[in-house]
């Protein structure tokens, strides 16, 4: 065996085991023929082009066309779902500081969440551009405002008559943590070719996001335990729920990490954590994309 | 039928096929001649749209032959893949007679917007 023949059969080991079980002599034969006298590595080209046919077969089999119908639906209610959750989160934590000191120190956050609003009426009403555009200038504003906050070395909040004064740690973490959901909404927005309810119903959907809104503000008013076991019990069910559908689990599959980031912020306090959510929200969306991609032309 | 257009690489191996069967070097040196030098496929790039194009039905193995110790697989048209091919170069001629049509009769030909506005 020549060192060429050796170097492409490494690189065939890219394609799927059946694949190359039939057709790694043919491939190799085709390759071989195809370079040229005394060559002894395969050019670049042709390395990363049987590369990429490799991935694209493996790609293909992981999302056969009926498949790729289920990826399309779950991108498009992905899509509406992040600034619901967006809105939802922001109209909680209004509810939480008003409950807990001062309407003013509520307003920030609901300030925050009705653009949120407006973005889910938008997608929900086929608005895809005007949505779409919102979402971007929400990510685009809270980039500024992070921007803006870096000038300043000290946070202050006033709670009830205290001023608590701290300085900014983790700026890096900080700005990324706070981009991150808006930035990711408007990307899903973006990639998706039908923001909306989908197989699911629109009557459906606004029923379990109302449901769990609900659940979440009256967990708010009982005592911190009780509260706690009803918001857990309604995001439960929502799971439980959506993980029996095939459209329902590759949506869960898409939100996930977006939801950690939206709904769980304290859980990352440094950049590197944050980095890697990023990256990993940033491939899972790659890849969604390539599989909802509406009847690829032959 | 489905009525989505076929991209070029595809319509072309589909086009070398189209005379007979072929193996996979056969069908390189095929597309290069009829894409007058134009489109060189990659190994890489062939066997996934063949994989593909077997997947949907376009085409099938029509028989195998060891050459120099190597296995070689002839690909060939199948019914739905000769349907495909037959209607997007149907489609394909549509939209050339009409460029060559109207650049024959040339700009003046043409409605204009001018007076209108």
């Amino acid at each position: 065996m020549t060192a060429l023949e050796r170097r492409y059969r490494r690189l065939l080991a890219w394609y799927p085991k059946d694949h190359r079980a039939r057709h790694e002599e043919e491939m190799l034969a085709v390759l071989l023929a195809t370079s040229t006298p005394g060559q002894n590595r395969p050019a670049r080209r042709d390395a990363l082009d049987v590369v990429r046919g490799g991935l694209a077969i493996r790609l293909h089999r992981v999302a056969p066309p009926a498949s790729r119908r289920h990826w399309r639906a779950a991108i498009d209610l992905a899509a509406l779902l992040a600034p619901l959750t967006l809105f939802g989160a922001g109209l909680f934590r209004a509810a939480g500081y008003a409950g807990r000191f001062a309407f003013d120190q509520a307003l920030p956050h609901l300030v925050y969440a009705l653009p949120y609003g407006l973005i889910v009426l938008l997608a929900w009403l086929g608005r895809r551009w005007a949505a779409i555009a919102c979402a971007w200038a929400m990510a685009a504003l809270s980039a500024v405002e992070q921007v803006l906050l870096l000038s300043l070395p000290v946070e202050t909040r006033v709670v009830g008559d205290v001023v608590l004064i701290s300085a900014r740690p983790m700026i890096g973490a900080s700005m990324l943590l706070s981009t991150l959901p808006s930035c990711v909404c408007a990307v899903m927005l973006t990639l998706a070719p039908s923001p909306g309810p989908g197989p699911m119903g629109a009557r459906r959907l606004l029923a379990w996001a109302s449901g769990v809104l609900a659940a979440c503000l009256v967990g708010l008013l009982l005592p911190k335990v009780f509260g706690a076991v009803l918001m857990l019990a309604a995001l439960g069910t929502v799971a439980v729920m959506a993980l029996r559908s095939l459209v329902g689990r590759r949506t869960a599959a898409i939100l996930t990490p977006f939801l950690v980031v939206a709904v769980m912020p304290s859980w990352f306090s440094d950049l590197a954590s944050l980095t890697a959510v990023a990256v990993a929200t940033a491939t899972l969306l790659g890849v969604t994309a390539w599989l909802a991609r509406a009847g690829k032309p032959a | 039928m489905n009525s989505r257009s076929i991209q070029e690489p595809t319509f072309l191996i589909l086009t070398a096929l189209a005379a007979g069967p072929q193996h996979g070097y056969g069908i390189i040196t095929d597309v290069l001649e009829i894409s007058g030098e134009r489109v060189r496929l990659r190994a890489g790039t062939l066997y996934s749209a063949l994989d593909r194009l077997q997947g949907e039905q376009m085409i099938e193995t029509d028989h195998e032959e060891v050459v120099d110790g190597r296995a070689r697989r002839y690909y060939r048209l199948t019914a739905e893949g000769t349907a495909r091919l037959s209607a997007e170069a149907e489609r394909l001629r549509r939209h050339a007679d009409t460029a060559a049509a109207r650049l024959r009769r040339g700009p003046a030909a043409r409605p204009s917007l001018g007076g209108a506005l």
